[in-house]
């Protein structure tokens, strides 16, 4: 099926609710308290109860949870007990599409999407990173490419080495990305980084991958978000919160196979944008949208993915992850509901009126090689 | 606008044990999918997405459907959705695709089920790990204990001898013994199956799954991309999951499954079905020990509690009779893993397209039935009822 051929719009669905457990460095928590602290929150924000929810959607891995079908232990937290639901393995965004598409198609009245991350170690500060990457390790093909180590910061250290060769991008202007990003973070509330750092500051931060140091990489946090999604004549029943989202879409890129991940990272990205601004009915998205929350693992990374979205590049800095993004927070498969929250928060001060909003989210377990994408227009209600 | 979504087209591979396959994981899953277009007469580069089944900790990998599928001859950049919900995974995959398709933001989505158990040295080891930790994961449970509560309290309530389950397992090989994609195709007496080496009483290794090795995959679209195809669709009717507790205590009663009745009355109520003995034409469910198949058929209304048994002896439960089960010989003959979990909805979808292998094919079936389960104590359970477009188009 071509581009062409399809050209249905999207029934839109309301955001009934959204709520997340606190993030934290690591929570001293399983992953179905969590999981179920998030959903009864974002239910009870929405005025409404597990009975009325037709279907529940998990976002999780079983590498994260220290387990083998870790679902299994967070279904019944989700609200999937005796109830329709299943479990994707990438980030929540996945799974907030599979609940809108459920509601859109007619089958569910609403529906819950949540994320969860809480990787299960014992081990603490660059033994924990460094277990994390032998998870992401693990994520690679067994032949070729686990065997020479590569992690998603090596993919990230990787592809930065290329935009600076091949590109002209500079140490600095890395450095100075990093620290705009952060500093605008460090006001957000939900930062994770709340100090306003220079370029130096980045550049004088532990070394992770060459040319990238630890400030250029997202500030990895730990929690979960749920998101509760309605159709628009159940929502002006409920406590709604005031967006709607009108277009959808999802891409994922090539892995290995190509050298797109070095020359293209944005493409998944970009295959996202076009389905969720086609199925919004958006024809200029420049044009249309004045707000963009988007996830960029790594400075390098940023104009790639941006450029992707094609959204207007002079929007002013406040309608650009006015959250400061990954940069400030990134509590990883939970990341798509953050960035949601996000935005629907922007949109219920007004401030963008008339105008779309586009939320952006990867998958990173694989870095910067398959980078699962996700897009969400969404409009005030 | 909402959509309706059909299966268009479905592929599988022969099946054998891991020690005698001789095509790679992904060499199976190429077959699987390219057989499920040629059938549907679907070009690769018409998919719109992937929605893949991996169960990390059962397979030689974790997350193998994000480089996997980049080798499958489908383009490198065909968006991926990776389900895994353990036992269920399987079943799922269609849940998913459907409803991408209904909502309208897709046309064509490949389901795919790989042969998960490929790697595994020790699978019962390997199911032993989403036991829950405190007490059954020391005692070394695997997945035939856990199923042993439900067979011994469905003994206990039915007063059920070993030969009846073992006449379940009977009927299992000799439907299998026809279908040419079986692992399994040699016949067993009742003798074979009591006198097989024990595994966790009361059920005996011929009373237990074998692991296989092959790949499944089924294309659903909707209703009007079905149309340049050369296939009769089947019409996915209605389709529901449901979940019990993770902790087996949370079950209730091991001698029924309440949990299956309840998805069952769901769905039936989705798809209008009110008779459903007579309002199905065939069912394959996912019973992967003896006692499964005659409690699950009970739980979907097809028999009476306690009449499973007899049911399934009969010939009614058989090709040509009034609603033949488990025509392809079920997971007890052929199953693996995802593959196998999304096998019933396989089998189902291409009895009601009309072009299920001759050996197995149930002449002009209307409605069919599918079902899946999985769980440490089988607690996730999934239906999906098909129906023929034939008629209506």
């Amino acid at each position: 099926m071509t581009d062409s051929q399809k050209t249905t719009r999207f029934q839109p669905v309301h955001v009934a609710g959204i709520a997340t457990t606190q993030w934290l460095p690591e929570h001293h928590a399983v992953v179905d308290e969590l999981v179920y602290q998030a959903v009864a929150d974002a239910l009870n924000s929405a005025s409404l109860s597990r009975h009325e929810v037709g279907l529940t959607i998990t976002s999780s891995m079983d590498v994260y949870d220290g387990r083998s079908i870790s679902s299994g232990l967070t279904n019944s937290a989700s609200g999937g007990y005796l109830r329709d639901s299943y479990r994707l393995e990438s980030d929540v965004g996945t799974a907030i599409i599979a609940a809108a598409q459920a509601i859109s198609a007619g089958d569910v009245d609403v529906a819950v999407a949540v994320g969860a991350y809480n990787p299960e170690t014992a081990a603490r500060d660059a033994e924990r990173r460094a277990f994390l990457e032998q998870l992401s390790n693990y994520a690679f093909d067994a032949h070729f490419a686990r065997p020479v180590a590569m992690t998603a910061q090596a993919t990230y250290g990787l592809h930065a080495v290329w935009a600076m060769e091949k590109q002209g991008l500079t140490l600095d202007q890395l450095a100075q990305l990093a620290a705009r990003e952060i500093t605008v973070a460090s006001t957000s509330a939900r930062s994770m980084r709340t100090s306003v750092v220079g370029p130096e500051d980045v550049l004088a931060s532990p070394a992770v991958s060459w040319p990238l140091t630890e400030l250029m990489l997202p500030a990895y946090s730990t929690g979960a978000a749920a998101v509760v999604l309605a159709s628009p004549a159940r929502a002006a029943r409920a406590n709604s919160r005031g967006a709607v989202i009108t277009g959808l879409g999802h891409g994922t890129g090539s892995y290995l196979e190509t050298d797109e991940w070095l020359r293209d990272p944005g493409a998944s990205s970009a295959r996202a944008a076009r389905a969720a601004y086609r199925g919004a009915g958006i024809v200029d998205a420049a044009a249309t949208i004045g707000l963009v929350e988007f996830t960029a693992p790594t400075p390098s990374l940023y104009e790639p993915i941006l450029a992707a979205l094609g959204v207007d590049k002079d929007l002013s800095p406040a309608s650009i992850n006015p959250s400061g993004g990954a940069a400030g927070n990134y509590p990883g498969l939970a990341n798509g509901a953050l960035r949601l929250l996000e935005v629907v928060e922007r949109l219920e001060q007004g401030n963008h009126r008339g105008k779309s909003a586009v939320v952006h989210s990867v998958d990173t377990i694989t870095g910067a090689t398959v980078l699962d994408s996700t897009v969400l227009v969404v409009e005030g209600a | 606008m909402a959509y309706q979504a059909v299966v268009a087209g479905v592929g599988i591979t022969e099946a054998t044990s891991p020690r005698k396959q001789t095509h790679s994981f992904v060499e199976l899953c190429q077959q699987a999918a390219h057989a499920a277009l040629e059938h549907a007469g679907a070009s690769p580069d018409s998919l719109d997405a992937i929605v893949v089944g991996d169960i990390d900790g059962f397979e030689g990998t974790v997350l193998g459907a994000k480089f996997q599928t980049r080798q499958l001859g489908l383009g490198s950049d065909i968006p991926v959705i990776v389900v895994n919900t353990g036992g269920t995974t399987g079943g799922n995959l269609m849940q998913v695709a459907a409803r991408m398709v209904r909502s309208g933001t897709h046309s064509r989505v490949l389901c795919l089920g790989g042969p998960t158990f490929f790697g595994a040295q020790d699978l019962q080891a390997a199911i032993n790990t989403n036991s829950p930790m405190i007490v059954e994961q020391p005692l070394g449970m695997g997945g035939f204990h856990m199923g042993a509560f439900a067979a011994s309290a469905y003994q206990a309530r039915y007063d059920i001898k070993l030969e009846d389950f073992a006449a379940v397992v009977v009927a299992d090989h000799t439907k299998a013994s026809k279908n040419p994609f079986a692992h399994l195709r040699y016949t067993v007496t009742i003798d074979d199956v009591v006198n097989g080496t024990p595994l966790s009483s009361p059920l005996t290794q011929p009373m237990v799954c074998p692991v296989s090795t092959s790949a499944c995959a089924m294309l659903v679209t909707s209703r009007q991309s079905a149309q340049t195809l050369r296939t009769s669709p089947a019409l996915i009717k209605a389709v529901g999951t449901s979940g019990d507790p993770y902790l087996g205590g949370g079950k209730g009663d091991f001698a029924a499954m309440e949990n299956l009745a309840i998805l069952a009355r769901r769905v039936y109520a989705m798809a209008d079905i009110r008779d459903p003995y007579n309002d199905f034409d065939v069912v394959e469910v996912f019973a992967p020990y003896a006692h499964m198949q005659p409690m699950q058929l009970e739980a979907l209304q097809l028999c009476e509690a306690g009449k499973g048994i007899e049911f399934i002896r009969s010939a009614e439960s058989h090709r040509g009779g009034s609603l033949p089960v488990n025509l392809s010989g079920g997971p007890k003959c052929t199953n693996a893993g995802v593959a196998g979990e999304l096998a019933p909805y396989i089998y189902v979808a291409w009895q009601i397209m009309g072009d299920a292998p001759e050996e197995i094919r149930v002449e002009n079936a209307q409605r069919g039935l599918a079902h899946g389960t999985g769980g440490t104590f089988f607690q996730f359970e999934n239906l999906a009822v098909f129906e023929s477009t034939t008629e209506s188009r």
